[in-house]
């Protein structure tokens, strides 16, 4: 069957992102909404070929996914918070299989990072686990590439300091107000 | 995608990178974007998502999800046990043009085959469908095992609606005889204003793109195995018939 050049473009662009995305989406959403939001994020970069950047198109590609995925959690609020909620206990779970000595350290690090505004924490985790420079955090979360960059630096510094109040060693001091 | 900055996070970055909730997912497959991507782009560019997403507008972000899944719509009646539509199905076999009768029974002698993209040079008769009178029937939940045991599956594009009568421009075969995978068209006949009224019914509008099943006895399915194509359904029926 040819292909139109529109569905060219579409196949070379899903090539590219599809996975990315979808690791994004797995990071954020309940397992089994990944279908669900990937589909609809496919079908919105297929609507919306022409406005995909060509030269970048993955940070583009995020916020759709971002959006997508607000939807599809809106959608299923009650059922998306349950299963946030399992997700967190199997992360923490998954974590202590794979490095049981250093279990607290990550508990730490969740919890500081829930002690962040949602938006300085998705522009941390964009930073860390899509690798993305301030100026694609930017164009994902729409903001400017220099409100991005201020956002990163504060909530690194809020992270990191965050982190050394505990410390790695000391990631279950006992009578520690703080922990939850 | 470097940041002057990363040497003084180099190990925090490293400590969000142990705690990334992607670490341990297994790579998505060649084959899964694939298919996703052959399903979206059977999705045309100009027709609303029947699923209550609308444009879906990056800049403007995302409207609501505003009705459950399609399974979900048709899994109420499932559950509620009400009486749908069937359609039946009739096959125009004959290469000369001629109807053949329904299809009863089993499969005709050509086996059913899969996957089978529709080509230009393919010129046969069309197939035609024809709407029987509603019957008393329950929904069952659309999987993809239930799709595969389908003996007839296409995806078509409804090109003219006269009377009770659609006429689908077939873009694929997925399942059926060798007879029905030489036609370009499907004709569905008897479309009632009853049936097309049923939300878990079929309901043929021309310039709808749509994935339509029949089983052995020759009707149609309803309850959302036909019905206008989604990337959800398109995706189930390249699962199911490997397409």
């Amino acid at each position: 069957m040819d292909r139109t050049d529109r569905e060219q473009r579409f196949t070379a662009l899903a090539s590219a992102v599809g996975e990315p995305v979808r690791r994004y989406v797995v990071r954020r959403g309940p397992p089994d909404l990944v279908d669900d939001v990937m589909s609809e994020v496919f079908l919105v970069l297929w609507r919306r070929l022409d406005g995909v950047p060509a030269e970048d198109p993955l940070p583009w590609s995020y916020a759709v996914a971002r959006r997508c995925l607000a939807n599809a959690r809106r959608g299923v609020r009650r059922q998306a918070e349950l299963v946030e909620k399992v997700i967190r206990l199997s992360e923490s779970a998954r974590t202590e299989a794979a490095s049981a000595p250093d279990a607290g350290r990550d508990e730490l690090l969740h919890e500081a990072l829930g002690e962040l505004s949602d938006l300085d924490r998705e522009v941390v985790r964009l930073w860390a686990w899509e690798q993305l420079a301030p100026r694609e955090i930017a164009a994902v979360l729409d903001l400017t590439p220099n409100a991005a960059s201020l956002r990163l630096s504060r909530a690194r510094r809020r992270l990191a300091a965050r982190l050394r109040q505990d410390g790695p060693s000391a990631g279950h001091r006992p009578g520690d107000g703080r922990r939850r | 995608m470097t940041d002057p900055t990363d040497g003084l996070d180099d190990g925090l970055r490293a400590r969000m990178r142990a705690a990334d909730p992607a670490l341990g997912a297994p790579p998505s497959s060649s084959r899964w974007i694939n298919e996703l991507t052959e399903a979206t782009m059977s999705t045309p560019t100009g027709t609303p998502i029947p699923v209550g997403t609308p444009d879906g507008t990056p800049d403007r972000g995302e409207q609501p999800r505003t009705s459950p899944p399609r399974w979900r719509v048709w899994a109420v009646p499932a559950a509620a046990a009400v009486a749908v539509a069937a359609v039946v199905l009739t096959v125009w076999l004959g290469r000369s043009g001629g109807p053949a009768g329904p299809i009863a029974g089993a499969p005709a002698a050509d086996s059913p085959s899969v996957g089978t993209s529709r080509t230009a040079s393919a010129s046969a008769a069309p197939v035609t469908l024809r709407a029987g009178a509603p019957v008393a029937a329950r929904c069952l939940p659309v999987s993809i095992a239930s799709l595969r045991r389908m003996p007839t599956a296409f995806a078509g594009t409804v090109t003219l609606v006269r009377g009770t009568t659609a006429t689908l421009q077939v873009s694929r075969w997925y399942a059926g005889t060798a007879s029905q995978r030489a036609a370009d068209q499907v004709q569905v006949e008897g479309m009632s204003p009853q049936l097309r009224q049923l939300v878990y019914g079929v309901d043929l509008r021309r310039g709808g793109h749509y994935l339509v099943t029949a089983v052995h006895d020759g009707q149609i399915t309803a309850c959302g195995f036909s019905a206008e194509v989604t990337p959800r359904l398109a995706g189930m029926y390249a699962e199911a018939f490997g397409g």
